[in-house]
């Protein structure tokens, strides 16, 4: 694929960017990280209070990639084989079997969104992990493929009760996890409050053009991009110091207050971790219109690339968004890029 | 009248204690002993309260010794053909060196007569006597000292001419406490005006002041040869070390908030970022060695902003990248 091409693409996705920054107001940087994962073919996970904006923002990119856009609710008695296909006695009286959430669009899946993932059990993450890391599932005695398949899924950090922690090895599989927060810019509250546009979701998406990034042409942009951005030996030096940091951040004087940094991390980063950081440092870079990674396109996405694979003291582990934040930010504080 | 004999006994017992008549013992031969004084530069215009110092170095040959007790003692008022003279002793410093006796001796004025007058101190007598044939007590004469407690001249034994200069201030009673103060003062005065210079001295460096720019400026200036990612380096490090964090373009608040003279070059620092991505971060080569001269002086402007001096804009070097 020519260069030209990745600048006509880069166009495509400013123009998609702009466009859903019209539909959800006050998201710009989650809107441009889910940009990013698209094109780092990573899965998201996102966290933040219901009725924000999340199943709009994905149904707008949905909408905007194209393909099939399938979303489920995860629930405590959902179980692996809802996700796969759903039995009823249909007209004529006979049992009929439908194929499920993700068997539905076939391989032309390209977004699956699991609403409130802790909510559902081991067995259903498990499956969920191997869609995510193989793309393909075995059902009916058949192989299913979904090469073009990002899974978002959403958890709500703050209700505990009858849920399930996803565990490390599990959040490690997302590529990022993108915290959507409340605008708090009053303008913004109150247009969302008043503006009425905002009040019917699914006459706010169709603002935004219905297939504008082909979504099966996404995987050979990905490997291009990544290809054509380059990262100096210096680059490379810094984000090995990076990592060295979320392992023992003590080395580079990182301090949190009152917190003992010696005592916080059992495990840092994985190298499957940082590669993910370095795929979307490149493509933070591509969409900057820039040929190389600079330290900055690192930092653009250091926390939501690095902060939920940390696996903390248990001590710790309540204050985790609050701690994580705080440590992503010092490491890149502390750590010299020169 | 018979009663009144012991009083008048008492009365000259007393006069003949405080004033030793000086024939009483013969002098001792100038061979035997070795006396030096050491007399105030100052004649006349003492006041009240004013201090005299003597000092008296003697030294006595053998078999001579000096008698203790015949040596001056404080609080002894000197008097004059029974009169007291005004004049106290009021202090006695004995050091006993090795070959002589050194006796520092201060006297403090008691007297105010108005009338053009002299005031003195009265010769002493010290004694000494003979180890081997102890009946034989001597005297050595120290000679008295006179002053005057007027300005005015008198009798001719004070040369006022000497010193009666206009510039001699009011004499106090103790002027040590102020030339202290002035000494204090002028150390301060002495450090204010070396900061006064080092602040407005645009290339001054001193050792143990921690500067960090300067040394990199000059590093640059004596090394031409250095290369340019080095030169560039140089500067990250200094900036990280002086804003205590890693320091990228947006961030550069954290360099604001430590010091706000570093915002007057605002435009040069987001320059120098840029410089120094593509430097360092990108494989385009649009960098040439001309662009050294520019982070020299650069690296001069951070100094200046570390010593918080003022840089115009006119100065400011911006270049495009």
């Amino acid at each position: 694929m020519a260069k030209k091409n990745l600048a006509d693409w880069l166009k495509s996705a400013s123009s998609l960017e702009k466009q859903i920054n019209q539909v959800i107001l006050g998201q710009e940087n989650p809107i441009r990280l889910i940009l990013i994962s698209i094109f780092a073919r990573g899965h998201v996970l996102l966290e933040g209070d219901v009725g924000v904006g999340k199943t709009t923002m994905l149904r707008a990119f949905a909408r905007g990639i194209g393909g099939g856009y399938e979303r489920i609710e995860g629930t405590i008695d959902l179980m692996p084989n809802d996700l796969i296909y759903h039995t009823y006695l249909g007209d004529d009286g006979k049992p009929h079997v439908d194929k499920g959430p993700v068997l539905r669009s076939g391989e032309d899946l390209s977004i699956f969104f699991f609403n409130e993932i802790n909510r559902a059990r081991p067995q259903v993450h498990s499956l969920m992990l191997r869609i995510m890391a193989e793309k393909t599932l075995s059902a009916f005695n058949k192989e299913f493929h979904f090469p073009h398949l990002i899974v978002f899924a959403d958890r709500n950090q703050v209700e505990k009760e009858e849920t399930f922690e996803v565990p490390s090895a599990a959040r490690d599989r997302f590529m990022m996890e993108i915290p959507i927060i409340i605008p708090k810019d009053d303008k913004l509250m109150t247009d969302l409050i008043f503006d009425t546009r905002f009040h019917d979701a699914d006459q706010l998406i169709t603002k935004v053009n219905n297939d504008q990034l082909n979504f099966n042409e996404l995987n050979d942009v990905a490997a291009e991009i990544q290809k054509n951005i380059d990262a100096t030996q210096e680059l490379e030096k810094y984000a090995l110091n990076l990592w060295k940091a979320t392992i023992r951040p003590q080395d580079f004087n990182v301090k949190i207050s009152d917190i003992d940094v010696n005592r916080l991390i059992i495990s840092g980063s994985s190298p499957r971790g940082i590669s993910m950081m370095m795929k979307c440092a490149r493509v933070n870079a591509w969409m900057n219109n820039r040929s190389s990674v600079l330290p900055e396109d690192i930092h653009q996405i250091f926390h939501e690339t690095v902060a939920h694979r940390l696996v903390f003291n248990p001590v710790y582990d309540l204050r985790r968004t609050e701690i994580s934040r705080e440590l992503t930010t010092e490491i890149i504080n502390k750590v010299s890029a020169h | 009248m018979l009663k009144l004999l012991p009083l008048t006994l008492l009365f000259l017992s007393q006069i003949a204690f405080s004033y030793e008549d000086p024939k009483k013992y013969p002098d001792l031969d100038e061979k035997f002993y070795n006396l030096s004084i050491q007399e105030p530069s100052q004649k006349v215009g003492y006041f009240v309260g004013d201090i005299i110092q003597r000092q008296i170095k003697i030294s006595v040959k053998e078999p001579y010794k000096l008698i203790e007790e015949s040596l001056p003692i404080v609080g002894y008022e000197k008097r004059y053909r029974g009169q007291l003279l005004g004049i106290t002793l009021r202090e006695v410093i004995k050091n006993q060196h090795k070959d002589y006796l050194e006796l520092d001796l201060t006297y403090q004025i008691f007297t105010n007569n108005t009338v053009a007058k002299p005031a003195f101190i009265t010769a002493d007598y010290y004694r000494v006597i003979n180890k081997n044939k102890p009946e034989d007590v001597l005297k050595i004469r120290v000679p008295g000292l006179t002053v005057a407690v007027s300005p005015i001249a008198i009798f001719g034994a004070v040369k006022v001419e000497n010193d009666m200069s206009d510039l001699r201030g009011p004499f106090l009673i103790d002027v040590k406490k102020y030339e202290i103060n002035i000494y204090k003062s002028l150390f301060i005065f002495g450090i204010s005006l070396f900061v006064l210079i080092y602040i407005y001295t645009r290339f001054t460096i001193l050792p143990g002041f921690k500067k960090i720019f300067l040394p990199i400026h000059r590093k640059f200036k004596k090394n031409k040869e250095i290369k340019i990612e080095s030169m560039i380096r140089s500067i990250h490090n200094g900036l990280n070390l002086f804003a205590e964090a890693s320091l990228f373009e947006k961030n550069l608040q954290d360099l604001y908030k430590k010091n706000e003279s570093f915002k007057n070059i605002d435009q040069e620092l987001k320059i120098f970022f840029k410089i120094s991505n593509q430097k360092l971060f990108t494989k385009e080569k649009n960098i040439d060695e001309k662009i050294k001269n520019w982070l020299i002086e650069f690296c001069f402007h951070l100094h200046l902003c570390e010593k918080k001096l003022p840089i115009k804009s006119i100065d400011l070097k911006i270049i495009k990248i």
